[in-house]
């Protein structure tokens, strides 16, 4: 990649500015005849033009007669924003021959000093000086090219748990073909292992042969005990292998690989005391045919928001609850005491439960619940007294962690996690469940602890983005995005490793070194692998090496 | 904390220090040209410091944007040199703009967590840490490089990352006499 216009296009470089007067606005701190005098003294400007209200028809109209008249191919708005006006003027003038990647701004009207002779002065070489490097870079700038990938008309949905379900079934029931690929011999995911689920009270294996109708049809293609060896290509076209050797083509991916019940292993004499278990183990015990216990307790939040796990797993308050009231309504006579650390405001039928004749104790993590042969010592904060509660079943809420096989395909697909390991899209609060701008979609408890509702709701969701791209056809964007010149990349792979997007690739070259391959469909042009390059073979092509390095020379 | 990201993502909405005003209303102590006053260097008559800003187009500029709306001016000898991410910052460029002569470089990036292309500020952070020592080596304080994560496009964010790096860039004054 040529750094910087060459041939004709260096020829054809002329730089006009237009100074805004924004109705009076800009001279109140800019004395506007010097700072036209100013631009005018630069080499790189080849016409300068005061206007009052560029962004007006007249405005437009005004610059446009200048373009044609000087000839100008690149044009510097010295005004207000780019956030505001930068869309504006590019298409307008592009109406006028000019690209948009050669329009720059350079903005003298915010946070300029006040007026007052001294103010003036000083705000006149400041707007200068910022009209000189616009200039200086817009004089360097390169054609911004549009770019385009095909996309294959195929949904890979990875995980077949209730999220991963309902992204294949939201993919297609819009008519386009979805491969759902699941671990285990069986989709249905952590449901498996339940008995009857909250809100409905339905049964865990109802609700999945529920999602399995929802599937059902040509257009889903179920694969069970396959995982993802490898995946190479960019939006739009992915070929996945899966193990066993299948290869797939996708358009775009739907992520569902849910997580796991951390194992409480030593936490309140699991593992050694007979009489505790977990809640994943009591939803079994609620399913047979004998009375699990008669005085139980149940300890919330083990092993989860303490300093190594501070999050809230979400669904265990739920969880709790929920097997309290059927273990009540099948054996009234049972007795339960749920020690809590405070309930999730989601915390499902808390009331019913209470109702119910649960009895609810609160502890803090500083006095956590002492557990015996067969009694539990607790402090209860609220009477503030130590008790004694006497049981024969221990149940311990123990939290959703990321898994493994989760983990293991991030790496794969290169997609980022959080500290603790769950999927972490780049903007969580802008675009949720999204890999922008990559075609992978996030569902279900890979990315959080979610309940049954969340996980279908996120599965439809992604479900319908995966097919909103596969339906457009294709992909295009213009290049604002980083370029590689290959004959400089040492093989050094730093650009792969702090690449968020997955738009570097490590692929061994005819000499049998790696070399980086930058996907540019796939890059954001953030510019950080820019900044790892140690030998300057990748820059940022609508803002190269050069036009900043003569953006910072043209500062006087 | 760990989990403070977290919280954000689920919407709680996190603290903000104590502020009186944000209705629109110019704080007292905040009134135009207060950051030109306070440093004058005596090398350009009437100048404050010549500094640069590199800010990220997401928060930061959009805070810096919002503040001057606000009624917020800065010293006129600051220019705001906009980059997409900070990520993309290169230790190159920031010592070109010293070698430009400029008294300081500010760079303001998102926060952890806010980062619009995930990890660019976070990388930026190890730039600065290299460009500092390079600094270092060349006698020139590094508190003049500064490095502020701004969360959130109120004016109010860029006026408190630049007084409080103003009052840094200070404190470096008497040092810088005696290397250089
Ligand atoms: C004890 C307990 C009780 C609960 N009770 C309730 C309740 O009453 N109500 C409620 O709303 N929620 C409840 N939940 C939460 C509920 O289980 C989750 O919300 C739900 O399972 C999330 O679904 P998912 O599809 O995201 O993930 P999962 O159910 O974990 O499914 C993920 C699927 O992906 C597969 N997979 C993993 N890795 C790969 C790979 N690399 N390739 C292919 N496939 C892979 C797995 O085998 C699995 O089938 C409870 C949870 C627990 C632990």
């Amino acid at each position: 990649m040529a750094d910087g216009p060459c041939g004709d296009e260096r020829k054809a470089v002329k730089v006009g500015v237009v100074v805004c007067e924004c109705g009076g606005e800009i001279k109140r701190s800019v004395d506007l005849a010097a700072l036209e005098k100013g631009i005018a003294a630069d080499p790189v400007v080849a016409g300068v033009f005061r206007i009052n209200y560029p962004c007006s028809a007249k405005g437009l109209a005004a610059v446009g007669e200048a373009i044609s008249k000087r000839g100008l191919s690149r044009m510097v708005i010295a005004g207000c924003s780019e956030r505001l006006f930068g869309r504006l003027f590019r298409e307008a003038l592009s109406g006028f021959g000019i690209d948009p990647s050669f329009v720059g701004f350079a903005n003298i009207r915010d946070g300029m000093a006040p007026g007052g002779a001294g103010g003036r002065k000083a705000g006149t070489a400041k707007a200068l000086n910022l009209v000189r490097m616009a200039a200086a870079s817009m004089a360097e700038a390169l054609r911004v090219e549009v770019l385009e990938a095909g996309i294959k008309p195929l949904c890979l949905v990875l995980g077949g748990g209730v999220a991963g379900m309902a992204a294949a079934g939201a993919v297609a029931t819009r008519g386009v073909k979805t491969v759902l690929v699941e671990k285990e011999k069986e989709p249905g995911g952590l449901l498996r292992s339940l008995n009857a689920v909250f809100p409905s009270y339905r049964r865990a294996d109802e609700f999945i042969g529920a999602m399995l109708d929802e599937i059902a049809g040509d257009l889903v293609e179920m694969v069970t005990g396959a995982e993802v060896e490898s995946v190479t290509g960019h939006v739009g076209n992915y070929e996945v292998t899966l193990t066993g050797g299948r290869k797939i083509e996708a358009g775009a991916i739907v992520v569902a690989t849910g997580a796991s019940v951390l194992s409480p292993d030593g936490l309140f004499g699991y593992g050694d005391n007979d009489i505790v278990v977990t809640q994943m183990e009591f939803e079994h015990m609620l399913e047979g045919d004998k009375q699990p216990g008669g005085k139980i307790v149940m300890i919330q939040c083990v092993g989860s928001r303490n300093p190594e796990r501070p999050y809230c797993s979400r669904i265990c308050c739920t969880a709790s609850i929920k097997n309290t009231i059927l273990l009540k309504e099948r054996y009234p006579s049972a007795e339960v005491t749920i020690l809590s650390r405070g309930f999730a405001e989601y915390a499902g039928d808390l009331d019913r439960a209470r109702d119910m004749g649960v009895k609810i104790i609160r502890y803090t993590p500083e006095r956590p619940p002492v557990v015996g042969g067969n009694s539990v010592e607790v402090f209860d904060t609220i009477s503030g007294m130590e008790t004694t509660i006497p049981c024969d079943l221990v149940v311990l809420a123990a939290p959703i962690v990321p898994s493994e096989s989760t983990r293991a395909l991030a790496a794969k697909l290169r997609l980022p996690t959080d500290e603790y390991g769950f999927l972490i899209e780049p903007q969580p609060k802008l675009r949720p469940g999204e890999f922008v701008p990559r075609g992978i979609y996030v569902a279900g408890s890979a990315h959080w602890p979610c309940t049954i509702t969340e996980a279908v709701v996120q599965g439809y969701s992604a479900g319908s983005r995966a097919f909103d791209l596969i339906n457009a056809g294709k992909v295009s964007k213009s290049a604002f995005v980083a370029g590689m010149e290959e004959d400089l990349c040492r093989g050094c792979s730093r650009c792969c490793e702090v690449c968020m997007h997955g738009a570097i690739e490590m692929v061994e070259a005819e000499d049998g070194m790696k070399r980086a391959l930058h996907m540019p469909i796939q890059c954001t042009g953030c510019g950080v692998c820019v900044s790892v390059c140690p030998s300057g073979a990748l820059s940022l092509k609508y803002a190269t090496w050069r036009q900043v390095g003569s953006a910072i020379e043209a500062i006087v | 904390m760990a989990g403070s990201k977290r919280e954000k993502r689920a919407g709680v909405k996190v603290k903000k220090a104590a502020g009186k005003t944000r209705s629109g209303k110019r704080r007292a102590g905040r009134r135009p040209g207060k950051a030109q006053a306070k440093g004058a260097t005596g090398r350009r008559a009437g100048a404050g410091p010549r500094l640069a800003i590199i800010a990220c187009t997401w928060h930061p500029l959009e805070s810096i944007e919002n503040a001057a709306r606000e009624g917020y001016t800065y010293g006129p000898d600051i220019l705001v040199l906009p980059v997409r991410c900070t990520g993309a910052v290169t230790v190159a460029n920031i010592l070109r703009l010293f070698a430009k002569g400029l008294e300081g470089v500010l760079v303001l990036g998102c926060k952890e967590g806010d980062c619009h292309y995930f990890n660019g500020s976070e990388r930026c952070g190890e730039i600065i840490e290299e460009t500092r020592e390079i600094l270092e080596w060349g006698g020139i304080a590094p508190e003049r490089l500064g490095f502020t994560l701004i969360s959130g496009s109120e004016g109010r964010n860029f006026e408190d990352a630049l007084d409080a790096y103003m009052k840094d860039l200070k404190k470096t004054r008497g040092r810088r006499k005696r290397v250089a």
